[in-house]
């Protein structure tokens, strides 16, 4: 019987190895240093928010592991034999067949001066998660350690990490390098939307800014300087402008190594037996329309479903077919299916809906649609993959665009806007 | 869309299973012991109702009328905090405004009124098997005979339990019942709507429910089997036992299950143990809507994240992440299609829907 290592227990390496044990009868022992057992990454800021507790972002009930035959282990890996098909834990060694890495991400740091103090955190790892956890929280809801936040960097986490710290009742200064709130991916209708409902929310919002200095008192982060000389005071920074793989451990192991590590369709790295999975990646030739590194959720679940295959010969690719994408900035939802571009064109003509500040955007170029975008209007998968994938034209769709809608019951239908 | 925020939802002692929660828990559990087997407590609360009763029936209060009315209040008053807290959800909109419609009118002012003017109390929002006594020969042949409105409510009871009942959930769900017009459900989503994180998702909760609906389900027609049974041979065969029987059921089931436990465990298993557990309504329901109906929740794709919301706030706690993760239609017997789920899924995942399409994709 083949043994497969999985080293990292996220979600690609938890899928591979369900997967795995779909589809045959195979050893498996996952290592992870992060967790004892497979959460919801995603989830970890309803955990800081009091939504849930740590039980229930666990995907699956703890006698699931066994009852699957899938070992769970934890320990940091730190290197490996190729040759020998050996992985260490420190001095432990453990033998394999077939491995599958799935290390994940790790938050980019800033590289601003100053910025080995205490209290800066990034918002990946449960690590990270728990370090801003101690840092914040006091004895009491509401009641933190702290009273002043700066959070820089506008992405999807980055407004995640604001409305955390926000909701324990923490003042957060939000730097931003855009002028709007993400508006290097959403549309300026949206991204103006967004940014409004951020200011609502009683979030100093900073925009057009980056910091130049970081400045600290005992050891402990106490005040920032920006790109244009302000000084804000401030208990804790969280940077958050990007993740990147996490690979540091893997120099000068013998896997071939870009700013991920380089796999095949197969998800086959350039040493014999060994597959790559998730945020760790770097696709040697992406299909087209998708990026090398693609650090969410669902691809990971889509590659780990993939590694299965190929860590066991089976017969199958990594396609990931129509981009999609999933997020939330505090009450406002977020859903986007293939190419939404900001920048306009000659050949795009973008159709919009509006419901209040709900937008639904239809993109179409040279009058076939690529893109769908919901902006608190939820937007059936199926549906506009189908419409994306067949490259249905603007008439078509002015009788079938509320196929599109996912919607609860009862809602009202958005309008076409006309501007 | 505008969200709902569970902010503080696990820390705050009331929602979490704290001091005030067993606080809680301690006093509703008093008050069900009192109101059933010790009302004398509850006597000076109940004079205190008098004006309130004189005024609707011409009557002083009872133990019932104190009951109805704390209960009708706190589906309003706790409807209205609902309808604050789901803001902008129009499913919610309609459906909590018809359940405190049918909590105020139909269960608490038309059967004051009747009585009143000297008709039997009647409730149009309760059916058999969860108001057992409406397929019960000697109730119905009492109501039947009580004049033109008895026979007008006896065919309504029948026609809604077996008619209407079907069809609508065929239709809709059982959710057409249990959480847009029953009052044990309008106090869970109300009064309960607070502790509906407390419900236990693991599979052994689910085999447990199982058994013990079932049975519930099966007590309930054995024992009214029996009264018609006994009711053809006049009550010379097993008059006794059908008696005690009845008792026994309305002890244990009525009282002890669905009052006690029911309502007095909110803080501590959640909203909707007896909906969950032990309604035998909720039970053939469910089994329709299991098989026969049109009602699922369906799965939006691959955009779930696993996050867990859905099961945490699912009031029956049906573990909806596990089917929504896969990708998986939800179509569960115990599903009352209260929309929570769906709310308060941060990726847009989950929509009650009564489709076209097979409800399970293979």
């Amino acid at each position: 019987m083949q043994k497969i290592i999985i080293v990292g227990n996220g979600i690609s390496g938890i899928t591979a190895a369900r997967y795995i044990r779909k589809k045959s009868d195979a050893e498996i022992l996952v290592i992870s240093n992060e967790s004892e057992y497979f959460f919801s990454r995603t989830a970890l800021m309803y955990v800081y928010m009091g939504h849930m507790k740590w039980e229930h972002i666990e995907p699956y009930e703890r006698n699931f592991w066994s009852k699957n035959r899938i070992n769970l282990k934890k320990g940091l890996v730190t290197s490996f034999d190729f040759s020998e098909k050996l992985v260490f834990i420190g001095n432990e060694k453990i033998s394999y067949d077939k491995l599958i890495l799935a290390c994940g991400s790790k938050y980019k740091e800033l590289g601003a001066p100053g910025e080995k103090t205490e209290g800066i955190f990034g918002m990946y790892s449960k690590e990270d998660f728990d370090q801003i956890w101690n840092w914040t929280k006091g004895a009491k809801w509401r009641a933190p350690r702290i009273t002043k936040a700066t959070v820089i960097g506008g992405g999807l986490i980055g407004i995640e990490l604001v409305e955390m710290l926000h909701s324990e009742g923490i003042h957060v200064d939000f730097i931003i390098r855009d002028g709007s709130f993400w508006s290097s991916v959403l549309p300026s209708l949206e991204s103006e939307i967004v940014t409004r409902h951020i200011l609502s929310k009683g979030i100093n919002l900073i925009t057009n800014e980056g910091i130049s200095e970081i400045h600290s008192t005992e050891g402990k982060v106490s005040g920032l300087t920006l790109n244009s000389g302000i000084v804000l005071n401030t208990e804790m920074l969280g940077v958050t402008i990007g993740v990147e793989p996490n690979i540091s451990f893997l120099q000068n192991s013998g896997l071939k190594l870009d700013k991920g590590i380089l796999v095949n369709h197969r998800l086959e790295t350039n040493q014999k037996d060994v597959f790559a999975v998730g945020d760790c990646v770097q696709l040697e030739a992406p299909d087209q329309g998708r990026k090398a590194i693609e650090p969410v959720w669902y691809t990971g679940r889509m590659m780990g479903e993939v590694a299965a295959i190929s860590a066991l010969g089976l017969d199958g690719e990594y396609h990931p077919g129509v981009w999609f994408n999933s997020a939330k900035f505090f009450d406002i939802e977020y859903q986007v299916y293939g190419s939404v571009p900001v920048k306009e064109k000659d050949e795009l003509k973008n159709i919009v809906f509006r419901r209040n500040d709900d937008v639904l955007r239809l993109v179409f170029e040279n009058d076939k649609l690529i893109g769908v975008q919901g902006l608190g209007v939820r937007v059936k998968h199926e549906i506009a993959e189908k419409y994306i994938l067949n490259g249905a034209n603007e008439v078509e769709l002015n009788s079938k665009w509320k196929e599109l809608l996912f919607d609860p019951e009862f809602y009202a239908l958005p309008a076409l806007a006309t501007n | 869309m505008n969200a709902i925020s569970n902010d503080g939802v696990w820390f705050r002692s009331i929602s979490s299973r704290g001091i005030s929660a067993w606080g809680i828990g301690v006093i509703l559990t008093g008050f069900y012991v009192a109101l059933y087997w010790f009302p004398t407590f509850l006597e000076p609360l109940i004079r205190l109702f008098d004006p309130l009763s004189f005024l609707l029936r011409m009557k002083p209060a009872d133990q019932w009328f104190l009951y109805g009315t704390f209960y009708t209040l706190a589906v309003t008053i706790f409807g209205i905090k609902f309808l604050k807290k789901y803001k902008g959800n129009k499913y919610h909109f309609y459906r909590t405004l018809v359940l405190i419609f049918c909590q105020l009118v139909l269960a608490y002012l038309v059967p004051i009124w009747l009585s009143r003017i000297n008709q039997p109390e009647f409730y149009f929002s309760y059916f058999w098997p969860l108001k057992r006594e409406y397929l019960f020969p000697s109730d119905l042949s009492h109501l039947y005979n009580s004049g033109n409105f008895g026979v007008f409510a006896t065919f309504w009871s029948v026609v809604m339990i077996l008619i209407a009942t079907p069809i609508l959930t065929y239709h809709f769900g059982k959710r057409w019942y249990c959480s847009w017009v029953c009052g044990c459900g309008a106090l869970a989503e109300t009064a309960g709507d607070s502790f509906r994180q407390l419900s236990d998702t693991s599979v052994k909760a689910w085999k447990w429910e199982r058994w013990i609906i079932y049975s519930v389900l099966l007590l309930i027609v054995g024992l009214t089997i029996l009264l018609w049974v006994n009711s053809y041979y006049k009550g010379e065969v097993l008059g006794s036992v059908s008696r005690a029987y009845a008792k026994g059921y309305g002890f244990f089931i009525g009282s002890l299950f669905s009052g006690v436990v029911g309502t007095g465990f909110y803080p501590i298993m959640g909203s909707r143990v007896w909906c969950r557990f032990g309604c035998p309504m909720a039970a053939i329901l469910g089994i329709q809507q299991r098989f026969f109906s049109k009602f699922r929740i369906t799965t939006n794709g691959g955009q779930c994240i696993s996050c867990g919301n859905c099961s945490t706030y699912c009031e029956m706690g049906i573990d909806v992440r596990a089917y929504a993760q896969r990708g998986e239609n939800i179509v569960r017997a115990s599903c009352v299609g209260c929309g929570v789920c769906s709310s308060v899924c941060p990726r847009g995942v989950l929509k009650l829907e009564s489709g076209k399409e097979p409800r399970i994709k293979f």
